[in-house]
C-alpha cells in the first residue's frame, strides 16, 4: 500500500528521534485485544476509539498519552503525546506492562515461511516523456485533468513484500544449469506475481487479479552463465484485465517483465533477484476507480531481495494474511512441477 | 428545418463518438515504447532506479519500525522512549498486515 499516507512521511524524523515505532495490522489489533494477557490489556487501553487509520502515543507499560486519526492524526498524537510524556517520572517511562506474553494464533500466518525468500517490491505511477519512462513530479500534479484528485504521495512508490516458500524459490535453480537453456518459471510463482504483485497499490490498499483476469501470462528463465555463479535472465509478459476484451476493461495492466537473477551455489542462495515490470495501467484505485488518469498510463513495479534485518522486510504480502482463506489462496498453487 | 438540424447534430455526435472510440482503441492497442520492451543492462538499471524511492521520498522507511509489540515495548522501556503505534484500518500502515 501507499505507506506514506496520513502524514507519516512528514512526522518520520520526529518519530525516529523521539519514539520507538510499532506498526500493527488493524486485524491483528482485534486478535491481540481478544487475548488474555499483557497484549490484550495493552491494546484495549490504547485502541483509538475511532479505529481506522489511527496513531497512538503510549508509555511502554501501556498508559495512553494521546491519539489521532487519519490525515494529521500522526502529528496530533505526537504533539500532545510528547507534551504528556515530559510530565512523567523516569520510573513511569521505563515501566513494562504486567502480565505474560500471549500471541494469538493468527500471528503465525503473518510470519514469513521458514527458509523462504522475501522480495521487496515498489510500485510507482510513471509518465512518458519523449518515449522514455519518467517519474511524475509535483509540478506535473498541477494538471488536475491528467492527475485528478492526486495527492503528492501518489507520485511516490508504494511498498510491498513478496513471499516464496523454500521449495518455490529452489525451483528457480536448475539442478544442472546449462548455458542458453530456457525454462518456464514455476506456475505458482507466475500466478502469485501476476495476481498479487502486478497491482497498483500507489493510492492505498491494492486489489488482486482473479485467475480468470490473467488473460495472457508467461515467465521464463534463461541461463546466461553457469560458473562461478549461475546468472539467469527472467523475461515475460502478462495482460491483466477485468474484461476479456481489453478495450472494454475498466481496469487493466499490460505488463512486460525483465529480470536479472544470480544464484551462488557456494552460499546456496540467490544473491541478486532484480526484476522490473513496466507497462500501461488503467483503472485508478480499488475503491471506485478514484484518481484515474485519462487513457492508459505507465506503471512500474520493481522487485529485489530484502537486504536488511528490518521489520519492514517481514511485513506480510496481504492485508488479510491473518485469515486462513487469503493465506491459503496466496500459497494455493504451491505444488511443484 | 428544426428536425433537419437535430438529425444533423445527431449524425455529427455519432461520427465523433465513433472516431473517439477508434482513437481510444488504437491507443489501447498501441505497441509498447522501446523503454518497456526488451531492456538492456543500462535501461534495466535506469528504470529500476526510477521506480524506487528517491531522496526525500518514502520517509516512513527511515523509521526503524517494529511489528512485534513485545520487542517494541522492551526497546521503549530500555531507551526511556514512548511508543508510537501506527495502525491502519486493515493494514499496518507500513505494509499490508
Amino acid at each position: 500500500m501507499q505507506d506514506g499516507r496520513f502524514g507519516v512521511n512528514q512526522v518520520a524524523p520526529l518519530v525516529k528521534e523521539n519514539c520507538v515505532a510499532v506498526a500493527i495490522n488493524g486485524h491483528m489489533l482485534y486478535w491481540l485485544a481478544k487475548t488474555d494477557g499483557a497484549d490484550g490489556e495493552f491494546i484495549k487501553a490504547n485502541r483509538h476509539p475511532s479505529g481506522g487509520n489511527c496513531f497512538v502515543l503510549t508509555t511502554p507499560s501501556g498508559t495512553k498519552l494521546a491519539g489521532g486519526n487519519g490525515g494529521g492524526g500522526a502529528r496530533e498524537a505526537l504533539n500532545s503525546g510528547l507534551k504528556n510524556w515530559k510530565l512523567l517520572t523516569d520510573e513511569e517511562r521505563k515501566a513494562l506492562p504486567p502480565g505474560k506474553e500471549v500471541k494469538p494464533p493468527e500471528a503465525e500466518r503473518c510470519t514469513p515461511p521458514p527458509g523462504g525468500l522475501i522480495l521487496r517490491s515498489f510500485a510507482r505511477n510513471l509518465k512518458k516523456d519523449g518515449g522514455e519512462l519518467a517519474r511524475i513530479t509535483r509540478e506535473d500534479l498541477k494538471d488536475r485533468e491528467l492527475y485528478p484528485g492526486w495527492a503528492p504521495v501518489y507520485a511516490e512508490p508504494a511498498h510491498f513484500n513478496v513471499w516464496f516458500t523454500e521449495a518455490e524459490w529452489k525451483s528457480l535453480v536448475p539442478a544442472e544449469p546449462r548455458k542458453g537453456v530456457t525454462f518456464p518459471v514455476l506456475d505458482a510463482i507466475q500466478k502469485r506475481l501476476f495476481r498479487y504483485h502486478l497491482v497498483n497499490g500507489t493510492f492505498g490498499l491494492p486489489g488482486t487479479w482473479s485467475r480468470e483476469q490473467i488473460r495472457t501470462g508467461t515467465l521464463t528463465l534463461t541461463v546466461e552463465e553457469v560458473a562461478p555463479v549461475v546468472r539467469m535472465r527472467l523475461q515475460g509478459a502478462a495482460l491483466l484485465t477485468t474484461d476479456a476484451d481489453p478495450v472494454k476493461a475498466q481496469r487493466g495492466y499490460d505488463a512486460r517483465l525483465d529480470g536479472r537473477l544470480t544464484y551462488d551455489p557456494q552460499k546456496k542462495a540467490f544473491t541478486r533477484f532484480d526484476v522490473v515490470a513496466t507497462g500501461d495501467y488503467w483503472g485508478g484505485d480499488y475503491e471506485g476507480g478514484r484518481f484515474k488518469r485519462p487513457g492508459r498510463t505507465p506503471l512500474g513495479i520493481s522487485f529485489e531481495l530484502v537486504r536488511d534485518d528490518n521489520a519492514i522486510d517481514r511485513v506480510p504480502p496481504l492485508v488479510h494474511m491473518d485469515r486462513e482463506q487469503p493465506y491459503r489462496a496466496y500459497f494455493a498453487a504451491e505444488k511443484l512441477r | 428545418m428544426l428536425m433537419f438540424k437535430l438529425k444533423r447534430a445527431a449524425y455529427v455526435l455519432l461520427a465523433s463518438s465513433l472516431l473517439i472510440r477508434s482513437i481510444g482503441e488504437l491507443h489501447a492497442l498501441a505497441p509498447p515504447t522501446p523503454a518497456e520492451g526488451n531492456l538492456n543492462a543500462e535501461t534495466f538499471a535506469q528504470i529500476g532506479k526510477q521506480i524506487k524511492p528517491q531522496l526525500g521520498e518514502s520517509r516512513w522507511m527511515e523509521v526503524p519500525w517494529f511489528l512485534d509489540l513485545h520487542e517494541a515495548w522492551q526497546k521503549a522501556a530500555a531507551e526511556g522512549k514512548p511508543l508510537f503505534i501506527y495502525s491502519s484500518g486493515g493494514a499496518t500502515g507500513i505494509g499490508d498486515c
